[in-house]
Parts: C-alpha cells; sequence; structure tokens
C-alpha cells in the first residue's frame, strides 16, 4: 500500500492509467508478426475481404473515419485472427516452414516458392481458402515455369520437410 | 615467362586476410541477426513492422505466428530518445558514450 512511496521501490507493474473510454468497443489484437502476416497474407484477403472492403469504403465515406469506424476496423482484426489462429491449429508445422524462409531472405516471396506450394496445399485441403492475387494475368502458384523457384536452401528444407512428414505417417 | 610461386605468396597471405575479415563481419552479422539474413532495402512500412515484432517478441529479429497479441501490447509502444550534442556521428562514439554518463548517470560501457 505505501509502495508508491517507497523509494527503494525499483519494479512496478506497468498498468495503463489511460484506458480507452467505454465507449469504443474492446478487441484483442493480432499478435502474429511481420513474416507469419505476409505468408498469410493472401489467406487473410481471402476470408476477410468483405471486411476489408467495409472498412475502406466506411474510410472514404467518413474521410479518413478514425473515430467514425473503429467497429468496422475491429471487424478486420477479428477476422484477421480467426484466420492465423486456424492456420495454427491445422498447418502450423508448414505456416512455419514459409514464414522462417521468409524471415530468412529479407522476406521476399519469390524465394520461398517451395515451401509455400507446401503451405499452399495444406491450407487449400484443410481450411478451404483460395489464393487470389489481385490484378495480374497469371497466379504465381499456377504458374508452371516461374523465373524465381526459391533459394536452394529452401528447396532443401522443403524436401527435408517432405520427407520427415511422410516418415511420420 | 612462368612466375615462381615463391612470387605469389605474399598475395596468397594478403588476399586470405581480406576473406577473414570479411568473412567474419558476416558471421558476427548474422550470428547478432539470431540466426537470421541480414534485411535490406527496408522501406518505411518495413521499419514500422520490425519495430511491431520487437514490440510484440522482445527480441530482434524474434518472429512469432501466435494470433493473438498479449494483452500488454495493446499499450505497448517504443520512443526513440537521443541526448543533445553539437557533434553528432562526428567524432569518436566513446566521447559520446562518456557525455550520456555524465548526462544520465549511467556508466555502463558494454
Amino acid at each position: 500500500m505505501l509502495g508508491e512511496f517507497n523509494i527503494a521501490r525499483h519494479e512496478w507493474e506497468n498498468v495503463d492509467k489511460n484506458p480507452l473510454p467505454a465507449d469504443i468497443p474492446e478487441v484483442e489484437e493480432v499478435g502474429a508478426t511481420s513474416a507469419p502476416l505476409l505468408s498469410a497474407a493472401y489467406f487473410i484477403g481471402a476470408r476477410c475481404k468483405p471486411y476489408n472492403d467495409d472498412f475502406l469504403l466506411c474510410k472514404d465515406a467518413n474521410n479518413g473515419g478514425t473515430v467514425e469506424c473503429l467497429k468496422e476496423g475491429r471487424r478486420v482484426t477479428r477476422c484477421a485472427v480467426s484466420v492465423l489462429s486456424d492456420l495454427n491449429k491445422y498447418c502450423f508445422d508448414e505456416f512455419k516452414l514459409n514464414y522462417e524462409c521468409l524471415e530468412q531472405n529479407n522476406h521476399n516471396l519469390g524465394a520461398c516458392r517451395n515451401s509455400e506450394k507446401i503451405f499452399n496445399k495444406c491450407v487449400f485441403a484443410n481450411l478451404k481458402l483460395t489464393k487470389q492475387i489481385p490484378g495480374v494475368k497469371e497466379q504465381i502458384h499456377l504458374k508452371e515455369n516461374p523465373i524465381y523457384t526459391g533459394t536452394s536452401n529452401d528447396k532443401k528444407i522443403s524436401k527435408e520437410f517432405l520427407k520427415s512428414k511422410e516418415s511420420q505417417n | 615467362m612462368p612466375v615462381p610461386f615463391e612470387g605469389l605468396i605474399p598475395y596468397t597471405i594478403m588476399g586470405m586476410f581480406f576473406g577473414l575479415a570479411g568473412h567474419g563481419v558476416g558471421f558476427i552479422r548474422y550470428w547478432d541477426n539470431g540466426w537470421k539474413n541480414d534485411r535490406f532495402n527496408l522501406d518505411e512500412y518495413d521499419q514500422k513492422m520490425m519495430q511491431r515484432d520487437f514490440l510484440l517478441t522482445g527480441i530482434k529479429r524474434g518472429q512469432t505466428s501466435e494470433a493473438v497479441a498479449p494483452e500488454h501490447f495493446k499499450t505497448a509502444q517504443t520512443e526513440l530518445q537521443r541526448y543533445y550534442t553539437p557533434y553528432r556521428d562526428q567524432f569518436f562514439s566513446f566521447r559520446e558514450r562518456l557525455y550520456r554518463g555524465y548526462v544520465t548517470g549511467n556508466w555502463e560501457f558494454e
């Protein structure tokens, strides 16, 4: 109780003294870092398109809508969280394989096509999401002979991953 | 006229030292990044995301695929703080560290 006035106290709990007002809806923030988010980006887009579009329309309608579009923004966050938790539930290893490759290669998608292929296969099978890159002639994951097929290290690790998966089954 | 191999020995040694220096620095950077390659060509978005990654994981270049962020992340922030110096980055860094020690009372030079 007197802890506040004790000058020998060097540790304290960092509590937010200025919480958000009650009329702003609560939401759980997205906990994934940059590489997993990039890896999951198109799948998040596939499931959350209506929410994302709704959010952007709201922003357009409200001149930026920092306060007006909080509700729509919360929906976007919740949707992204749902996709990420599903990915963690059904495709954890494949997801990890892909985002660790991205992290090693400066988040360059072209360097990780092999692990991406494995990840895609798992997601298509388990989550029934599509991968649709907007505004391109040909979808890169459907291309027969892409120019960038992934780094040699990515190929090696993907092969090892498939082998270990097979030996488990 | 063939060059006798003895004449090339100094150049071999010099080349080896260049190689040692380059690979040594490369190894240290790789280690310092948590056994990851350097990031390069970073734009402001990338910088911001790396900042956010640090707030989420608490380590440099840490990554996690956790769906929900911990509670404290909602109000977490970092601010870049600098002390005043008229000679920023112009002289030796040890001098600036001394200055920092005088000003902040923190004398731990790691």
